[in-house]
């Protein structure tokens, strides 16, 4: 009884949850006709879709740009905050603890008001329509160093007595104990920088200006920009193209990502 | 020769500036020398072991290692190799990639490596887990191969904090003989630390006793034993511990215990007018007179337990709580009135206000064969 | 007989055994800073980068709203506090705040809650809820171009599912994005979709930390489902509640793909967010003196309600 009600629950809300991305699929392999009559499901699924979208904009280019933008952010940012996160776990100084409050003080200062200025400093680096400005200004991240000292932590402090009887230098001991200690929390940072450059939109509409590094959300925008009066089944088939490596990476992930989020968050 | 040869001299530690973590510690440990640190929690056992490493410094006085000045030498640099209450193991890495991991680091050949692997595996009798990780083994794995890590490592001096904390009662007695039967194989410099009194007694060549940071006593187990510097180490020491009371000393000299109907004449002269603790070792509480039984103490037995072939009785003596241990097996009735025996030479005096010992010549003298 | 080794007096306090027996340390300066040199060199990249893209700007965008600038963003004209008293006195820009409270209020609670709802259905222990929980975190791993773009078809006056539906119900047909009322509630749905999977996800780790054996003992007092919830299982959670609001609360204010791509702020500025109005009034006006001082409004306002929340929500959180 109470089984049955917990499924019909959990089925509605899956049906709606999902019913966007479900539909937008649908809607990839479906002719104009179909699209015209308000078909829930297509009376004749066509791949034409893919195959125009590949031709009208260089979506495959724009892929690739997200994926060089996506994992060239993720790797700067896990090292970058890993290092920090090192020093704050392992590292005793006098001032340690200030420096820390100024590392969770940048978690207060939101995107939109550094924008004009990040942007502008972008511009005199010459990095517009540069790999560079998608990927340099997300290295630091106050968030990934913070969940990472969290895990940092749970290694005993034996190992790292341990580690200085042995003569490992603290490189040696970063990379050969903490690293492979903790390596479920790089895998769940990992994901999460990469799902959030990945998804990236504000920041690359305004230092990209044209296709060489533009990514793939921007890529989507101009897409729709061009295509929605005549076909959206195009638009879709493109949607399409853009939400599967994110939601493969996510299914793949996503127990992980919980566990591991959960305990940076919180504790 | 001064290899693997530790001395403490006046070595002090204090995390807070005012309160001692170490007090004034000061010894030599000979090169070779089974040398047990033992005391309560938060003796500053640990805090001395972990100075000696170099995982700490010291706040005052001096650590020489091997004959050299090492106060401020790092911890790899001291020759020694250290054994962690949890182990410390890398649970990334299998037991073989364990025990080998420090000799890596200290690029020692890989024929080297696979020779003093064999060897120690050989000796703790491991090799059909040496491919698991850590978290598949038992504790008592996990122990052996922390213990090979140290033997690997060839130091002459080993470090052990609490070793077998984590085991339980039956392989903690196993593991004991082991890692004292590795030490005197490989004739290395042992400092073990632990809070138990029977491996120190059991393991020890010398020990030190602490307490809250201060030094209390430094000797041989039976010396330590027989003749406590204080009450805190003759009650420390022996289980069950020893039985106190306080006694009164009148202007002649004599001890009057509570309870007891004749006085104590001491052959030894004793401060007059004033109090003192008298203590004496369960086991030297009799039922029935013995040959040399010449003093006796009336007592109100209130539980009686028969441990095998040994009886352990509780009772309130003229107002103390005191345990009797003895041999046999006693079907006694409890809470009624019984009479103890005993030899006054067993007898421990000691002051009051500081707890020094004050009668040691009372003690009977050491068999030198029993400490062979 | 051997006697126990003899042991000399002793000192009394610190100070005395650091004035008789500390030894001078043989360690250089250099190695007496070796933490702080490791510290300095593995902070240095987050520093530099911090400096660079956060701190730095972050003063400039005050600096900047003080000034009209050229075209190129260069400052001309020092003009005091003649920006801000521009936004005080713009009606665009008061009805920016308007809306974006009206925003705020829509999401924020309506997506903690729905993340909340999904998260103890999908904590039960089901054949199967592996699925479930992959479905309600997807939204996790749709970007905001994906999202708004699908939800722009399904909000289409004419060939949108959604006013399908309706027809099929036989109700009236939906304005959605070209009424001005309905618009922001639009765009209000499409995030409150967005930001679901991400809060489920951080409620279910939450919900999963929770130790099993208070639910237990609960039921062996005969507690119903609804008193466990009110009883264990919000108190238990509440350090997660509460960053997941405070986090679903300052990303509303910087919610910015979907009113770009689904109505560009309109109709009539009706759903012309702060973030929307500093992009319009910096990246296509290049109004950057005007936008740094709205920039700064909004950074004030998300500072100053983030801290209310810390100190009132704190208190009210339990932490084990």
């Amino acid at each position: 009884m109470r089984k049955s009600l917990l499924y019909t629950l959990l089925t509605i809300s899956a049906l709606v949850m999902f019913f966007p991305i479900l539909y937008a699929f649908s809607v990839s392999f479906m002719t104009s006709e179909d699209i015209a009559n308000r078909q829930i499901v297509p009376t004749n699924p066509t791949l034409a879709n893919y195959y125009d979208v590949l031709q009208s904009v260089p979506i495959l280019h724009y892929l690739m740009n997200s994926f060089i933008v996506a994992s060239t952010a993720t790797l700067g940012m896990l090292i970058v905050s890993s290092l920090a996160a090192f020093i704050f776990a392992f590292i005793p100084f006098r001032g340690r603890q200030a420096v820390f409050l100024l590392f969770i003080s940048t978690l207060l200062i939101p995107w939109e008001a550094t924008m004009i200025p990040n942007f502008l400093t972008i511009q005199s680096l010459g990095w517009m329509n540069n790999y560079l400005a998608l990927t340099v200004p997300f290295f630091a991240l106050a968030f990934g160093t913070f969940l990472l000292r969290q895990h940092f932590k749970t290694v005993p402090m034996e190992l790292y007595e341990a580690s200085r009887v042995e003569g490992l230098s603290h490189f040696q001991f970063f990379y050969k104990v903490v690293v492979p200690y903790a390596k479920t929390s790089f895998v769940t940072l990992g994901i999460f920088g990469f799902l959030t450059t990945w998804n990236m939109y504000l920041w690359p509409l305004l230092v990209t200006t044209n296709d060489t590094v533009r990514t793939v959300q921007i890529g989507l925008r101009r897409l729709q920009a061009d295509e929605v009066a005549t076909n959206w089944g195009l638009v879709m088939a493109g949607v399409i193209l853009v939400i599967v490596p994110t939601l493969i990476l996510l299914a793949a992930g996503q127990k992980q990502l919980q566990k591991g989020l959960t305990k940076g968050a919180v504790k | 020769m001064s290899d693997g040869q530790v001395t403490l001299k006046h070595v002090t530690k204090s995390f807070d500036g005012s309160q001692f973590a170490v007090q004034d510690a000061s010894v030599t440990i000979e090169q070779g020398e089974f040398f047990v640190l033992v005391g309560p929690s938060g003796c500053g056992k640990s805090t001395m072991l972990r100075m000696i490493a170099g995982l700490e410094e010291l706040t005052a006085g001096e650590i020489h290692m091997h004959g050299r000045l090492s106060n401020d030498l790092s911890p790899s640099k001291r020759e020694l190799s250290m054994v962690f209450q949890n182990y410390a193991l890398y649970p990334h890495l299998t037991v073989e990639e364990n025990i080998l991991f420090g000799l890596k680091v200290r690029k020692v050949s890989k024929q080297e490596q696979r020779r003093r692997c064999d060897e120690a595996v050989d000796m703790l009798g491991m090799r059909e887990y040496l491919k698991r990780k850590p978290r598949e083994l038992s504790g008592g794995q996990r122990q052996r191969v922390a213990l090979a890590r140290a033997v690997v490592s060839q130091m002459p001096i080993c470090l052990m904090d609490e070793p077998l904390s984590n085991l339980d009662a039956k392989l903690r007695a196993q593991m004991r003989t082991e890692i004292r039967q590795l030490q005197q194989e490989l004739g290395i410099t042992m400092i073990y630390v632990t809070h138990d009194q029977v491996e120190a007694m059991t393991m020890a060549d010398r020990m030190m006793v602490l307490r809250q940071g201060e030094v209390q006593q430094v000797g041989r187990p039976l010396d330590l034993y027989n003749h406590p510097a204080n009450d805190f180490v003759a009650s420390f020491i022996g289980a069950p511990p020893m039985n106190l009371t306080t006694a009164t000393v009148d202007n002649s000299g004599t001890l009057h215990v509570p309870g007891a109907p004749r006085p104590l004449v001491m052959d030894q002269p004793l401060p007059a007018e004033q109090e003192v603790q008298l203590g004496i070792r369960p086991e030297h509480l009799h039922l029935e007179p013995q040959e040399d039984s010449d003093w006796e103490l009336p007592v109100h037995l209130q539980t009686v337990e028969v441990l095998g072939n040994e009886t352990l009785l509780t009772m309130d003596a003229g107002g103390a709580d005191w345990k009797a241990k003895i041999p046999g097996q006693w079907s006694l009735e409890a809470k009624r009135q019984a009479v103890l025996y005993l030899n006054s030479s067993h007898l421990h005096l000691f002051a009051l206000d500081n707890g020094k010992n004050i009668g040691a010549s009372l003690s009977a003298p050491v068999q030198e064969e029993v400490t062979l | 007989m051997k006697q126990a080794e003899e042991l000399p007096r002793r000192v009394e306090t610190v100070d005395e055994a650091v004035k008789r027996y500390r030894i001078p340390s043989s360690r250089s300066f250099w190695q007496k800073t070796v933490n702080y040199r490791t510290a300095l060199l593995y902070l240095l990249p987050s520093l530099l980068l911090f400096g660079v893209f956060m701190f730095y700007p972050m003063f400039y965008s005050l600096y900047l709203s003080f000034f009209f600038t050229d075209a190129q963003g260069d400052p001309t004209t020092f003009v005091g506090f003649e920006n801000y008293a521009y936004l005080w006195e713009s009606a665009s820009f008061r009805r920016s705040v308007l809306v974006t409270i009206i925003f705020v209020l829509l999401t924020v609670p309506a997506s903690v809650i729905l993340a909340l709802f999904l998260a103890l259905l999908a904590n039960e222990k089901l054949r199967g809820i592996g699925w479930y929980r992959t479905i309600f975190a997807s939204t996790l791993g749709m970007s905001v171009a994906a999202s708004a773009v699908i939800w722009l078809f399904m909000f289409h006056p004419t060939t949108g599912v959604l006013n399908a539906a309706l027809q099929a119900l036989q109700l009236p047909a939906v304005s959605w994005l070209q009424d001005s009322t309905m618009a922001l509630i639009s765009i209000s749905i499409t995030t409150i979709w967005m930001n679901t999977g991400f809060s489920f996800l951080i409620l279910l780790g939450g919900l999963q930390n929770i130790d099993e054996h208070l639910y237990e003992s609960a039921r062996i007092d005969g507690a119903g489902y609804f008193y466990q919830l009110r009883r264990i299982t919000v108190p238990m959670l509440s350090p997660t509640l509460f960053f997941i609001i405070t986090i679903t609360f300052i990303n509303a204010f910087q919610s910015f793909g979907q009113v770009d791509i689904l109505t560009g702020g309109g109709p009539a500025e009706a759903t012309n967010l702060i973030i929307y109005s500093i992009y319009r009034e910096a990246f296509i006006y290049y109004q950057f003196g005007p936008a740094s001082a709205m920039a700064i409004v909004l950074f004030a306002a998300v500072l100053l309600l983030t801290l209310l929340q810390f100190k009132f929500g704190e208190r009210k959180v339990h932490y084990q």
